[in-house]
């Protein structure tokens, strides 16, 4: 399976891609990403992975700007720590996020999802997050 | 006045019987002496005959029904000439009095009755009635008895006279000083006005003289109606009602005037007293005082509503203070979640987690600087101010904490000279604003975050970042920079103030200075 990350801190990337390799060593991080700038230009020149680890703060702005630019066929997961109202939109609109200290347990659960069932793909519409954004 | 009267008619009927006393014996001794005084009788006769000519006083005798004596002022007060007199007699008397009157003088020929002193009536030449004041007595006249009268008219009438004179007078004065104006209308013509009511028309009474009633009233195409009401006034029954009608002047102005009319007799004819009271002044006033009322009454509304509205500016300047000091809560509220931000701690847990596996030397480091923040933060948590090292020292081991999570992204430098140390400053306030600089700008190797912490010449603590701000924002409290205003509001000291220009966003919170 090919996995993608996309985190602005480089000790949380480093421990995800660690704890996914301890899930399944034979699974592929393609990427590391650190900014929204840097993830668009990346699906722009490359094939969509089978899953997406998102962190909603990146470097240069929210994750969220990413979906203006390219759309995303494969499946999602949202990282966060405790952004209350983005914790309370993906359970309202059933989309799937872990929250950090991530742990191994909780992150197997999360692939054995994907890994067992078919691949549907998580089309996201960039609208639906206007309302907990606020744009400069 | 009266009782003068009754002393001259007194003093009248006293000389006058004892004149007729005298005459009495005088006549008496004729009789029973003709021949030896005839010389004497003679001459008295003529004496007491130009006497009886010449009083005032009427004196008549009567005998047998016949007048055989009477004087000058006698016919004169019956407006006949003596032969006249003389031969009417009894029918002098009024006709409905003679029967009574003839009786008496019938009585008093056969000499039955003593002086004597009653009204009669008597019949002027003219029809007109006399009431006299008769003052008979008995008298022998060539060995017969006879009625010796005299009648005092006079007296009563001059004191009738002057009565009367007086009381017109009294009532021409009444009328004439009447605050009402007074007419008498007789066949819808006005016969008399009053001076009040001349003025109140402006016309002479020579010019109101005469003239018909509709010609001051008001309109003259209801002056139909208006005589209606008059005519229907003098019913009986219907006299002295007050009721309003118009009245117009000889120049054309309108009076309203309240009004009364009662049947008179006017010279002996039926005839309207009509009094007018001009209430154009009153009505005038009244509609004065009415628009003042209004006025009044308007005012006490504007000033209701002025009531009012200071009330609801007050509830809502009460409504203001309420919620300042909710905000006030709010505000002590929020710098307790602020100083326990769990969003900071769970990703400071993130790294710490990583840490242990990839690092356990620099997450033995890491948890000790974790613990000194919270250590921190539990301590400092009511303290409205610090000492600025020890706020230094907590900023040491947070600054840490965001450089291991950010490597290479952010650039904190801190440049305090070690005498200010002891300054005061609110707790947790500068790591609030490092924490805001990161949340809302872009931090990247290639363009990390700096930011400069100083005191400037004023004794502000500085704190500066650069601006390279993030397009978007999760939604948040926004409560930053609002916490600091109000907790340094609660100190009643210097406001913070904060600048943005194009390169930089400034902040600048006040130091206290610890004596």
């Amino acid at each position: 399976m090919k996995i993608l990350i996309i985190e602005d801190e480089m000790f949380a990337a480093r421990m995800l891609e660690n704890m996914i390799l301890e899930y399944n060593p034979g699974f592929e991080v393609v990427a590391t990403l650190e900014s929204v700038q840097d993830s668009i230009a990346w699906f722009k020149s490359n094939e969509q992975p089978d899953l997406i680890f998102l962190d909603i703060h990146l470097e240069d702005d929210i994750s969220f700007a990413i979906f203006r630019e390219v759309t995303i066929s494969c499946p999602i997961v949202f990282t966060t720590a405790t952004d209350e109202i983005a914790t309370r939109a993906f359970q309202v609109m059933k989309i799937d996020f872990l929250h950090k200290p991530i742990m191994q347990a909780e992150l197997n659960a999360m692939i054995d999802k994907y890994v067992k069932l078919p691949k549907k793909p998580t089309v996201i519409n960039p609208d639906i997050f206007n309302d907990i954004i606020i744009n400069r | 006045m009266k009782v003068k009267e009754t002393d001259n008619r007194d003093t009248g009927n006293n000389i006058f019987v004892s004149w007729v006393e005298r005459l009495k014996r005088i006549l008496s001794f004729l009789h029973n002496n003709r021949e030896r005084l005839h010389a004497s009788v003679k001459e008295s006769r003529n004496l007491y005959k130009t006497l009886i000519e010449n009083t005032l006083e009427s004196i008549a005798v009567f005998q047998n029904g016949n007048i055989i004596l009477c004087n000058v002022a006698f016919c004169n007060m019956l407006g006949y000439s003596m032969d006249e007199t003389m031969k009417l007699g009894l029918g002098l008397i009024a006709p409905e009095d003679r029967h009574r009157m003839t009786e008496i003088h019938k009585k008093r020929m056969l000499g039955e009755l003593e002086t004597m002193n009653y009204p009669g009536i008597f019949l002027h030449k003219t029809g007109v009635r006399l009431t006299l004041d008769v003052n008979s007595s008995t008298v022998k006249v060539n060995g017969q008895y006879a009625s010796f009268i005299t009648m005092r008219d006079m007296t009563s009438r001059l004191a009738m006279e002057q009565a009367l004179r007086e009381s017109e007078v009294k009532y021409k004065t009444l009328v004439e000083n009447s605050l009402d104006g007074i007419a008498i209308i007789k066949d819808d013509k006005i016969r008399f006005a009053n001076n009040t009511l001349c003025k109140m028309l402006n016309y002479t009474a020579e010019e109101l003289y005469d003239m018909p009633s509709i010609a001051v009233l008001y309109p003259p195409e209801e002056y139909e109606k208006t005589l209606a009401i008059i005519k229907q006034r003098r019913n009986p029954g219907a006299s002295n009602i007050t009721d309003a009608i118009m009245m117009i002047t000889s120049a054309g102005v309108i009076k309203e005037c309240e009004f009364t009319l009662s049947p008179i007799e006017f010279r002996g004819e039926d005839a309207s007293l009509i009094t007018a009271h001009d209430i154009t002044e009153r009505k005038k006033n009244e509609k004065e005082l009415r628009l003042t009322k209004e006025k009044l009454q308007k005012l006490n509304l504007e000033l209701e509503s002025k009531v009012t509205e200071t009330a609801g500016k007050l509830t809502e300047a009460n409504t203001l203070l309420i919620r300042v000091q909710k905000e006030n809560l709010q505000s002590q509220f929020d710098v307790l979640k602020q100083q326990v931000n769990p969003h900071f701690l769970f990703n400071s847990l993130n790294v710490l987690t990583a840490l242990i596996k990839l690092d356990p030397n620099l997450a033995v480091n890491f948890s000790g600087n974790l613990s000194k923040v919270y250590r921190y933060v539990l301590e400092n948590k009511d303290n409205e101010l610090v000492e600025l090292k020890t706020e230094l020292q907590f900023l040491d081991a947070y600054i840490m904490l965001l450089n291991i999570r950010f490597v290479g992204k952010l650039n904190v430098n801190i440049n305090i000279p070690e005498s200010r140390l002891n300054d005061l400053i609110i707790p947790l306030a500068m790591q609030l604003l490092i924490e805001n600089a990161i949340k809302h700008n872009v931090m990247s190797k290639s363009v990390p975050l700096t930011i400069d912490i100083f005191i400037d010449q004023d004794n502000f603590m500085n704190i500066v970042n650069n601006l390279n701000e993030r397009p978007t924002q999760l939604v948040s409290t926004g409560i930053g920079l609002k916490n600091i205003e109000n907790r340094y509001l609660l100190l009643n000291n210097t406001k913070p103030v904060f600048e943005k220009n194009a390169t930089h966003f400034i902040a600048r919170v006040p130091l206290v200075i610890n004596d």
